[in-house]
């Protein structure tokens, strides 16, 4: 009996011990009261810069901060947008908890970041005036943005299509360029891409499954075990109560057919 | 002869496992009932993953995005996680052997070994007594996991489980193999220390030989022999496994660390076999 109750003794250490907080990061966001994000100044429909409908990635992030009875302070990166790689963003501890904005569940996110729960499925998408058997032998824009999708990939499926690729900055030059007949087709992130073609008119098709599909996530910083569970709980009662569903309804995030 | 019960003979076959249920239940009880064991099982994973991991666990991640030494999908929690079990088995499995020295000096040796039980047998309930022992004190790590943030399924731990039953048998087998050696406790706990901390220690347990870098790269990064005795070090291998159903990473092909394991399972019980049957 008495080594029953050793054992029980021991385990219920083992118990305690593992409920302990391994970090520091869910403290920090409730000393200061308020959660950071970065994101890129415009990524529709993720980050619109709208006061209206500031985009799925924003409300999102208002909805989770909430929950977690703190407010959010936003700090745009202009970077973001404009350089594909993510070490010239600049982004550190100091300036956000939270990335946002078109993060991808990767294994090369995942290499950086520890990723928070998936909200919507994401990928490489074409969008074009009219559908496109293939795209062998067309010019087409590509716009990477923030996704960590995979661009080698990519580049490598352009290039068996013979396609001439040429790298557009913003959605505006994407979609300006593909009207007036520059380009045949664009391939960008697949929410985007939704959001580009319903505006226009256009057709939209994923890209070859080869590509990989991602689930579009939240980045946190490697090790902030606490708040990634925080953040999760927030979650998972936003998905509950319908929150998470009518903010991509308001947006028009529709699966690609 | 009426009044005579007649005694039903056992076959042999049910002689020895009976024999060898005996002694393994012997091993497993003696464990339970030492509390020093028992403290020791649960203050490893305690101070390895508690205290070390949380204190190094800061310099192992990324403070600016893109920016890191070592482009790992884990932290350095989850790094050592996989590794603090086998440590606990190490220490469990090798130390387990100790009641050999203990048999042999309070004559339990020489009874058992004077029962119709095959010198095989005697010692294969002595290692598994042990494995079971040092499988246990392995689980109680994973009582840890939420805290180091690794999701476990169901397959995920039936999979390690079988992987630390392999390490804890060639373990045990190994302590026993050292017990056959040295004849004393006082030489046995301190033999027994310096097989143990040096195989943990280059087994690539607290530090990664990055998979993302060329044989060539890692011998830059990391001193020519110390890289030679990690790739030499079968532990090396059981702690990649590990990893790779635990955490997802490995190192090394998946089957070189259950390939590893099965042979220095066959060897080393070999080895103590051999040296049993002519003790």
């Amino acid at each position: 009996m008495r080594n029953v109750v050793s054992v029980g003794v021991l385990l219920a250490l083992l118990v305690g011990v593992s409920l302990l907080p391994p970090d520091t990061s869910l403290q920090e966001v409730e000393a200061t009261a308020s959660l950071k994000a970065c994101v890129p100044p415009r990524y529709p429909p993720l980050v619109t810069g709208d006061p209206d409908k500031p985009g799925i990635d924003i409300e999102l992030l208002r909805a989770v901060a909430e929950r977690m009875d703190v407010s959010l302070l936003i700090s745009e990166n202009r970077a973001m947008g404009r350089d594909f790689n993510p070490r010239n963003w600049n982004l550190n501890r100091a300036q956000c908890q939270v990335i946002a904005g078109g993060v991808v569940d990767s294994d090369q996110t995942r290499s950086f970041l520890e990723t928070g729960p998936a909200y919507a499925d994401t990928g490489w998408a074409i969008i074009s005036p009219a559908p496109l058997a293939s795209i062998e032998g067309l010019s087409v824009g590509t716009l990477a943005l923030v996704s960590g999708l995979d661009r080698i990939g990519l580049a490598s499926f352009l290039r068996t299509q013979n396609a001439t690729a040429r790298v557009v900055a913003s959605p505006d030059a994407l979609v300006a360029a593909i009207a007036d007949g520059t380009l045949d087709a664009g391939v960008t992130e697949a929410m985007l891409a939704t959001k580009l073609a319903a505006e226009n008119g256009w057709t939209i098709a994923w890209a070859p499954p080869g590509l990989g599909r991602y689930n579009l996530v939240f980045g946190l910083w490697k090790g902030d075990i606490t708040l990634k569970r925080a953040i999760e709980g927030a979650f998972a009662e936003l998905s509950a109560d319908g929150t998470i569903a009518a903010i991509l309804d308001r947006y028009g995030a529709a699966p690609i057919d | 002869m009426s009044g005579v019960r007649k005694r039903q003979r056992r076959s042999p076959l049910m002689v020895q496992l009976g024999g060898l249920y005996g002694l393994w239940l012997r091993e497993v009880k003696r464990a339970f009932r030492d509390r020093g064991q028992l403290v020791g099982g649960v203050s490893r994973p305690i101070l390895w993953v508690l205290i070390l991991g949380i204190g190094l666990n800061p310099y192992f991640r990324g403070e600016v995005y893109g920016e890191v030494t070592f482009v790992v999908p884990f932290t350095y929690l989850q790094f050592i996680f996989p590794a603090v079990i086998a440590l606990n088995i190490m220490f469990t499995s090798v130390q387990s052997a100790v009641s050999v020295i203990w048999d042999r000096e309070f004559g339990f040796l020489r009874e058992v070994l004077v029962s119709p039980l095959s010198r095989a047998t005697v010692l294969l309930g002595k290692i598994l007594g042990g494995t079971t022992v040092a499988v246990l004190h392995g689980s109680l790590v994973l009582v840890l996991a939420r805290f180091a943030d690794v999701s476990l399924t169901f397959t995920d731990v039936l999979k390690a489980l079988g992987l630390m039953t392999l390490l804890a048998f060639a373990l045990t087998s190994l302590g026993v193999v050292i017990a056959n050696r040295i004849r004393s406790f006082e030489g046995f706990g301190i033999f027994s220390n310096a097989v143990i901390l040096p195989l943990y220690f280059t087994s690539s347990s607290i530090f990664p030989l990055d998979p993302a870098l060329s044989r060539a790269q890692t011998r830059i990064v990391y001193p020519d022999w110390l890289v030679t005795i990690v790739e030499y070090n079968p532990l090396t291998y059981a702690v990649d496994s590990l990893r790779g159903v635990l955490i997802n990473y490995n190192q090394f092909a998946p089957w070189t660390g259950i390939a590893v394991m099965v042979v220095a399972c066959v060897v080393l019980f070999s080895i103590a076999l051999y040296d049993f049957r002519r003790a």
